[in-house]
């Protein structure tokens, strides 16, 4: 369709930016043929729509020749501090540079020789750093809540409070089911709202006090 | 010898202060424009302020390579220009929070999320206040380089050559993305217009 070439044109028609063959020969197509007359329509509805956008008043004090001046000194003296900086430390800015990626290569090569050839449960260590126990507070939403020194096959309930402090209403409650992942019982607080507080494990005599969770990264 | 040292010491200072004047005149002159365009590119009054003024602090740092036979307006937009597209490329490495306003990136460009209105009433006629936040909506759906041509064109006034010299690319490229930001402000705003003569029957696409 030939109106695809004169759609085109249109927008710079309407800018006055065609050359006068181009203005004369989309002059001539809009003459004939409606759809892209409406498309120019449109267009220049919306033009006019952006030039009619009423002008916003400038904040007060946006624009003082004070503030101006002050920021451009600020801006130039940080900018003669790097510079200084950079000229200073240059050299070992560059040992740090290449030291992260060289440690980084290290590491990587470090863990599997002292785990496979000397028999250092490295891994082991990094999942122990990674998993942080910490006394029942607040809980968030789907954390897995790890309670030690409890029969694995029992079940229990938890009551769920706001929190100690305020009102302390009740939530709801929660089955504890056992896991078989040794003898931790696996929690798992899935209604974000009911996650908020973990006080009493109901029918198991532990109490929140007693309970760690984990969070395992 | 020594007076006309001092003569010209004297004329530097009062050259100093005449350029400060100069330059104050000068951002009283164009700060309401640029204010204006900061918040049509930013879409927001906090970021249209701290790339208005940047623009201004950039500007008074650099002024003494100002050359007086350029025109100082399209000198300062250049400043904006290139504050604001560095300003979203570096925001887009570090992404906020995923907003239902943001555009949803497609291969043609960016297009809006359309939720339903459940406010919408089609007897309510359009207040200014409202055109103008759907105006803000529909340019901030475009990409940063099709909002820019289409604010100096459209709300700045700069013919396809001064847009060109601003944003330091070719009037062809000027022309190409005002047609396309032109086509997709159309699709954006046009349903939300009050017809005006217009004929279903000749739907475009």
């Amino acid at each position: 369709m030939t109106c695809n070439k004169y759609e085109r044109l249109l927008s710079a028609y309407l800018d006055r930016e065609l050359t006068p063959e181009e203005t004369a020969m989309v002059k001539r197509h809009i003459i004939g043929c409606a759809e892209c007359a409406a498309v120019l329509e449109e267009y220049e509805r919306v033009k006019c729509t952006l030039e009619e956008l009423e002008l916003v008043d400038v904040p007060d004090g946006l624009f003082d020749m004070g503030i101006i001046r002050a920021r451009a000194l600020t801006m130039a003296m940080e900018e003669a501090d790097t510079a200084a900086g950079e000229r200073r430390y240059g050299f070992f800015s560059f040992i740090g540079k290449a030291l992260v990626p060289a440690a980084l290569v290290g590491t990587l090569i470090a863990i599997p020789i002292l785990q496979f050839v000397f028999r250092v449960d490295i891994t082991g260590a990094i999942a122990g750093l990674l998993r942080k126990e910490e006394t029942i507070g607040v809980a968030d939403s789907g954390i897995e809540v790890v309670v030690p020194e409890l029969n694995p096959y029992g079940y229990g309930s938890v009551q769920i409070t706001e929190a100690a402090t305020s009102s302390g209403g009740t939530y709801g409650w929660l089955t504890v089911g056992a896991s078989s992942s040794g003898s931790d019982l696996i929690l798992k607080i899935e209604d974000p709202r009911l996650s908020r507080y973990v006080q009493t494990f109901e029918g198991t005599g532990v109490t929140a006090s007693q309970a760690t969770y984990t969070r395992n990264w | 010898m020594l007076q006309l040292l001092a003569e010209r010491t004297l004329a530097t200072a009062a050259g100093g202060m005449s350029r400060v004047g100069e330059f104050e005149e000068l951002m009283r002159k164009h700060q309401t424009s640029v204010y204006n365009a900061a918040l049509r590119m930013t879409g927001n009054a906090e970021d249209a302020k701290d790339l208005a003024q940047d623009a201004f602090v950039r500007a008074y740092r650099a002024f003494d390579s100002y050359k007086k036979d350029t025109a100082f307006d399209k000198w300062l937009y250049r400043i904006v220009t290139n504050l604001f597209i560095d300003e979203v490329r570096k925001r887009k490495r570090r992404p906020e929070t995923e907003s239902y306003d943001a555009p949803v990136r497609t291969n043609e460009g960016t297009m809006q999320r359309e939720l339903p209105d459940y406010e919408a009433d089609p007897l309510v006629v359009l207040d200014k206040a409202s055109v103008d936040s759907r105006v803000s909506a529909a340019l901030k759906a475009l990409q940063p380089e099709f909002r820019m041509v289409v604010i100096l064109c459209d709300i700045e006034g700069y013919s396809y050559e001064e847009i060109a010299q601003i944003m330091g690319t070719s009037i062809g490229t000027v022309r190409s993305r005002l047609h396309r930001a032109r086509k997709a402000l159309r699709e954006s705003l046009i349903p939300h217009m009050q017809p005006q003569r217009r004929n279903n029957e000749h739907d475009l696409q």
